[in-house]
């Protein structure tokens, strides 16, 4: 008996364990880790902000570490510096050489679009932790997920605020009003000032036109005045901080009168824009993602309380400040990869992580930044964007702070009408 | 030891100079173009511009726009040329020079100064450990109304030359270096400022010529997969584990158990 079957079990285990050896070989010290990928801008004109990004989610990664890993898996973030646009593609690459099939990115929308489209074509996942301009491409929903709030839904949510809370306050109309959009003419910029436009449509709002410029021989005096002629009452800007900034200063100039003025998120939102216009940028508004500084807990879950308590607390000790804008988002789009999305795959392949990310469904407050996470149906307009993301409207109450003002759960101050400089 | 030091801080504070000067004259020019053109005096969040390149890699081929070239005449005064600033119409590269940049010359009027982009691969190699990236720029200078042989700096001139956002593994950027060669053939480094955070590398140059910015070789990111691990070890390995395994197969329903338990953990 014990003879027989030795004879059947033994030509089994040998090929047992010379699959085992051949799996031995692609096994390293590393076996017990997962290594994604982090595409960010670490030096270039947008590495400020990208290492904050990134700094966010190396905090994520550490503090799920902390908490014993993904299923007893250490998380290992590979970190490529894309300087650029230009960069991008290179980085992917980068990444895949060295085997790694799941990458977060990427501040920047001018290199997140170039890097989620080369991610899924190379059957990686790409998770965006904070463009905001258009970059899902073929890959939308399939390999490509945004947490952070798009484009779309920042200028949506501008517009929507002035309509529905300041021109109500105001005691305005707001059909009575002339809605106009001025923007950089980039990925960024038109993805957010389409989402403007959209939802003045929508709300069935007068327009005044749309006003795209180029940063390459861009004249703000010449924009305002294509701006003053169409006479609108309130002006949305999508802009970076200089063409921003310098916008502002030319609206003051030209003494354009406004009901009101609102920007996004890489310039109206920014210290930079306070501590530049001084008191021209009082009474602005801002449509952003929320920091960790000016979030009322009171409109996040418990957990993510003391999740956004602890995170903070422990960026505070590594670099001196709270987390800012980027930062936050970093770690709360890393925290959803690592706690909330990983352990649920059945694998640590990109097709079971992007399974797993489309069944996640965490209520909003879920995570620090206020945000839950559902991504898009697909063949949605939200295919691969969770339409759970939380966004802010901020509002420079003084040239050196500035409050948010809405919805009501992220408030941290009442809105004010305060005149704004023309 | 102490001069040394002193010379190396010299150095650095030298360089240091070199990349404002070089900056705020690139923002000046630029500035004339626009308020927000390629590298502004103040701090911008728009991400780097396309790098315009002569002969593209693979993979930048498509959209890439040709660098431009750039001159500039200056007058010529008893004391020499006055001073002014050529920038290549793309604002890849700068030269400032200072005033009595270049000699009087009988006859002369002023002095052309030109900025023109060249492949680097055309010319000679770099020194061993070093990879040029982006374009190499020549500098060459002639007088106006005379002829002769072309004028070379009485007075060193700052340069400054824009790199390509290239990925890079780590979290740190590389050392850029510009190099600089007299005929295009035999480079030799020179002491640079690197601004990563415009993608700019600056230096003093005491002489026209060509020149280049180049980085550690080592520090491009690989985009080829690795070389593949020879499995023989392990093959070997394995037999002599199977032989081992094979008397005892207490050990062999061990590590099945385990090895299900593992996957029943990941799959939960």
């Amino acid at each position: 008996m014990t003879r027989h079957r030795s004879r059947r079990t033994g030509p089994a285990l040998a090929v047992t364990m010379a699959l085992s050896a051949a799996l031995l070989a692609g096994c390293s010290a590393g076996s017990r880790t997962i290594e994604v990928g982090a595409v960010y801008p670490l030096s270039g004109p947008q590495g400020v902000g990208g290492r904050e990004e990134f700094h966010g989610v190396q905090l994520a990664a550490d503090l799920v570490n902390a908490n014993g890993g993904v299923l007893d898996r250490q998380v290992h973030l590979v970190p490529v510096d894309a300087a650029g646009s230009d960069a991008a593609v290179g980085a992917v690459q980068t990444l895949q050489a060295q085997g790694i099939g799941l990458v977060t990115g990427s501040y920047g929308s001018t290199i997140s679009s170039p890097a989620a489209d080369e991610a899924a074509k190379r059957g990686m996942l790409f998770w965006e932790t904070g463009a905001v301009g258009e970059m899902l491409g073929t890959g939308a929903g399939r390999l490509v997920f945004r947490v952070s709030p798009s484009g779309a839904v920042l200028g949506a949510s501008a517009i929507d605020f002035i309509a529905n809370q300041l021109a109500p306050a105001m005691h305005r109309d707001p059909r009575s009003l002339r809605f106009a959009v001025a923007n950089v003419s980039d990925l960024y910029g038109s993805s957010v000032a389409a989402g403007a436009m959209d939802e003045i449509h929508r709300l069935g709002l007068p327009s005044a036109g749309q006003f795209p410029y180029a940063l390459q021989g861009f004249d703000p005096a010449a924009v305002v005045r294509r701006l003053a002629a169409a006479r609108p009452d309130v002006v949305f800007v999508s802009a970076y901080v200089d063409d921003g900034v310098a916008l502002r200063r030319e609206m003051v100039r030209q003494h354009l009168k406004l009901v009101a003025n609102i920007g996004s998120s890489s310039s109206y939102c920014m210290p930079e824009f306070g501590e530049r216009l001084g008191q021209d940028a009082v009474g602005v508004f801002a449509s952003d993602k929320p920091d960790a500084e000016s979030i009322n807990p009171t409109g996040l879950a418990p957990a993510a309380v003391a999740l956004l308590r602890r995170a903070n607390a422990t960026y505070r000790a590594r670099f001196g400040v709270d987390m800012n804008a980027p930062a936050l988002a970093g770690f709360s789009a890393g925290w959803a990869l690592f706690h909330d999305v990983l352990p649920n795959a059945t694998s640590p392949s990109p097709a079971d992580v992007a399974a797993a990310a489309l069944r996640a469904d965490l209520p909003e407050g879920s995570l620090p930044n206020g945000s839950g996470l559902r991504f898009g149906a697909a063949g949605s307009p939200a295919t691969g964007s969770n339409v759970l993301a939380a966004s802010v409207i901020w509002e420079w109450t003084s040239y050196d702070w500035r409050a948010v003002v809405w919805p009501p759960r992220f408030a941290t101050e009442p809105l004010q009408i305060l005149p704004i400089a023309s | 030891m102490i001069r040394s030091r002193r010379r190396a801080r010299g150095h650095v504070l030298a360089g240091g100079l070199a990349v404002a000067v070089a900056y705020l004259a690139g923002a000046a020019v630029s500035g004339h173009l626009s308020p927000v053109a390629r590298r502004p005096v103040l701090d911008g969040f728009a991400s780097a511009p396309p790098y315009r390149w002569v002969s593209p890699p693979p993979g930048f081929v498509s959209g890439n726009e040709a660098p431009t070239d750039g001159s500039l005449t200056l007058q010529l005064h008893a004391n020499g040329s006055a001073g002014g600033a050529v920038s290549t119409r793309d604002l890849q590269v700068t030269v400032i020079l200072k005033d009595g940049a270049f000699p009087q010359q009988p006859g002369a009027t002023g002095v052309d100064v030109v900025v023109e982009p060249f492949d680097p691969a055309t010319l000679g190699a770099p020194p061993a450990g070093l990879t040029a990236i982006g374009n190499a720029y020549r500098v060459r200078a002639s007088y106006v109304g005379a002829s002769g042989p072309a004028p070379a700096l009485g007075q060193a001139a700052d340069l400054s030359i824009v790199y390509p956002a290239i990925a890079h593994r780590g979290v740190r950027p590389p050392q850029h270096v510009i190099l600089a060669s007299a005929d295009g053939a035999a480079w030799r480094r020179i002491p640079t400022s690197d601004a990563s955070g415009v993608l700019t590398a600056a230096a003093t140059i005491d002489a026209l010529g060509y020149f280049v910015v180049a980085e550690p070789s080592s520090a491009a990111a690989p985009t080829q997969a690795p070389p593949k691990r020879s499995y023989l070890p392990f093959i070997v390995g394995g037999i002599g584990l199977l032989l081992l395994l094979l008397s005892s197969p207490r050990i062999v329903s061990r590590l099945r158990r385990r090895a299900k338990r593992e996957e029943q953990s990941w799959q939960r």
